[in-house]
């Protein structure tokens, strides 16, 4: 069966920059198939090599700042956005999301990438959603359910 | 739905430490190590329960949040007067060991390494190891496909660059073999820590799991594996590399550091907390005399702000006094990072300063051997001993575990009390200070170790370690400037690092991210 991630990434102490660990926590509460795994990715990079390359299929939610109107949804394919993500650099402070995702290709191990990208509101101190994106979330969750459904009906 | 153009995921905090290095006349004179973010977390911690502080300063860092755990709970270890038992002193130990040996192989492999390297000569290899000429079938695929990331682009490498082509094939070869490894030391934290990163297991007095035969047992298979590979594969590259090809880069004292180290110790062998105990030992060294090494005094720590955009008020002061009130307009200030001190002076902190500090033979007679010198070269060899001898006393500590004896002396919340947790992260010595009024935190200080090597100039203008080291150092090319980041990276920074160069002549300021 196709073994598929939701990684939901962010600092949930920067309001809406935890956007995707909030997806993850209320998923939690929801009866999902035996074959979906949820992760609360939190800040990490590299550390998230040994969940990504265990999966068929990743669903990543995270906020993305397109600089679009806050609350608004992006949903597009890891390849889609090769090397546009970033300059290409090695963090000395960590690999990042991105890099990890590089790396996983590199080893023949990245799995099918979706990402669900949310421009948030507010990223300043604060451990809850902006309203507007805590609305938001129900729609989100759809999304996911939405990917996990099509990976379904494919396999 | 929308089409994306332009993406920034701004998750992963980024850029917030930038050094700045003025170039004249093919060599670094001067160099800024500014912070240029305002971590806050002390703020954040004001009034709050105390045990809150694990959980919240575990998230001022994505690769040790290990150790700011261990430091809060030493912390309030001695605030609520709670005795550690030996399960939960050794759980905490194995916790903090995998913690280093998983950084340091990523430090080596994923981020420094690559500074080294030359990896287009991996095209010229010529040799029949079926595992290196995958490598090269790899490598030559993705340079078709013209993006080559996550092994370049980096610099155009220099003269110091290795080339040999069997040489970098191996050790791309060996990049690959290390995140395996390095997962392996990540699922041991996790085995006692229940999940990495953030673990949740740290608790004032002890930890909150027990010592199974089971967790004992996937505990030891994975660290034997990592044993093998620090020992005959690890160690060997950086003597390798060390001794050979980088050896003009050690002579060439490139990254030579300001000859003062601090290691607060790191390991408890007996009472939790007691410094002077320690398997990774404390003290601290100056003036290059690495024949004498100096007890630790914790009283001599005193963090200064006049080059830092906190109010003037809070200069010179323990960090158990400390305070945090910006100012981010005040003139002449830099940095957002204070600039500690030990009594009175500038330290190095991290895996150098801890190998010579504890006087580890293996080191200590290659510093005899090769007459290393603190340099970059000199920082990766002392990590790889380091990581050697963490994985070895890991083996030891796991065999005294005592399943089914307690792990934790839990202890209420006092109304009033004062601690202190001192211990090493990866990257070096990592202090929290904490003092409770009314059961909440009152003030909560976190030294952190790029706060000591990276700390901008103090009161009397004398300049931080990492500002130190890159004086001197050779950029023939301003636009290509690989010996400032391999000096920065060698001391392995907890924060994210930009790279400003000023040229003198053409006073055009070209950036380099680094990170």
């Amino acid at each position: 069966m196709n073994r598929i991630l939701i990684l939901g990434v962010g600092n949930v102490l920067l309001k809406d920059e935890g956007i995707g660990v909030h997806v993850i926590g209320a998923m939690e509460r929801m009866l999902l198939p035996n074959n979906v795994k949820l992760v609360n990715g939190g800040v990490s990079g590299i550390d998230l090599l040994e969940v990504i390359e265990e999966a068929d299929k990743l669903i990543i939610v995270d906020a993305i700042d397109a600089g679009d109107r806050p609350g608004t949804v992006f949903r597009f394919n890891a390849d889609e956005v090769k090397g546009q993500l970033r300059e290409h650099k090695t963090s000395l402070h960590q690999v990042d999301l991105f890099d990890t995702l590089k790396i996983a290709r590199f080893l023949d191990r990245c799995p099918e990438t979706v990402i669900i990208g949310i421009q948030p509101k507010d990223i300043s101190w604060g451990m809850e959603l902006t309203p507007d994106l805590a609305s938001l979330v129900p729609r989100i969750i759809d999304l996911v359910i939405c990917e996990i459904h099509d990976s379904a009906s494919l396999n | 739905m929308a089409q994306k153009i332009v993406i920034d995921p701004i998750t992963r905090i980024e850029g917030h430490l930038r050094i700045e290095v003025e170039v004249d006349g093919g060599k670094v004179v001067d160099a800024r190590a500014a912070g240029t973010l305002w971590r806050g977390f002390e703020v954040i911690l004001e009034g709050r329960d105390p045990r809150d502080a694990g959980v919240i300063t575990q998230r001022i860092c994505g690769v040790c949040p290990a150790e700011h755990a261990h430091a809060s709970v030493q912390n309030l270890d001695m605030a609520f007067g709670a005795e550690v038992p030996d399960n939960g002193r050794i759980i905490r130990n194995l916790v903090a060991g995998s913690n280093f040996v998983a950084s340091h192989i990523l430090h080596f492999y994923h981020l420094a390494a690559l500074d080294y390297l030359d990896i287009m000569a991996i095209a010229g290899y010529k040799g029949s190891s079926p595992e290196l000429l995958k490598v090269k079938d790899k490598i030559v695929g993705l340079v078709k496909t013209g993006d080559t990331s996550p092994l370049t682009p980096r610099y155009n490498p220099d003269q110091f660059c290795v080339n040999d082509p069997e040489i970098v094939t191996t050790a791309v070869y060996h990049y690959i073999q290390a995140l395996e490894m390095r997962k392996k030391g990540q699922e041991m934290l996790a085995i006692f820590g229940g999940k990495m990163p953030h673990h949740t297991t740290f608790v004032a007095g002890g930890v909150t799991i027990q010592p199974t035969p089971d967790r004992i047992a996937a505990f030891r298979s994975r660290l034997l594996e990592l044993i093998d590979f620090v020992n005959n594969v690890y160690l060997k590259d950086v003597l390798l590399f060390g001794t050979g090809p980088l050896k003009p880069i050690h002579d060439a004292k490139i990254g030579f550091g300001c000859g003062n180290f601090l290691a607060y110790g790191n390991f408890d062998q007996g009472k939790s907390g007691d410094y002077t105990n320690r398997f990774l030992k404390s003290g601290t060294i100056f003036g290059g005399n690495i024949g004498q090494v100096n007890p630790l005094d914790p009283n001599k720590i005193a963090e200064y702000v006049k080059y830092s955009w906190y109010k003037d008020s809070g200069t010179g002061k323990h960090p158990s006094e400390g305070e945090t009130n910006p100012e981010p307009t005040k003139e002449g200030a830099y940095s957002w990072l204070k600039a500690p001190r030990y009594d009175n002076q500038p330290m190095e902190v991290g895996p150098l300063a801890r190998m010579l500090v504890t006087q580890d033979k293996g080191f200590m007679d290659l510093v005899t051997k090769v007459g290393a010198w603190p340099s970059a070269v000199a920082r990766h060899a002392a990590r790889a001993y380091e990581c050697k001898m963490v994985a070895e006393g890991m083996l030891n500590w796991l065999g005294e575990l005592k399943p089914g004896k307690p792990v934790c002396n839990e202890k209420a919340v006092p109304q009033s009390g004062k601690g202190m947790g001192l211990v090493e992260a990866a990257r070096g010595a990592l202090g929290h200070f904490v003092e409770i009024e009314n059961g909440k935190s009152k003030r909560y200080q976190c030294v952190v170790p790029t706060t000591w090597n990276c700390s901008p100039r103090d009161d009397k203008g004398v300049k931080g370690p990492v500002e130190q080291a890159l004086i001197g150092a050779p950029v023939p090319d301003p636009k290509n400037p690989l010996n400032v980041v391999r000096i920065v990276r060698s001391f392995d920074p907890c924060i994210a690092c930009a790279v400003h160069l000023i040229h003198p002549e053409t006073n055009e300021i070209l950036k380099f991210r680094v990170i």
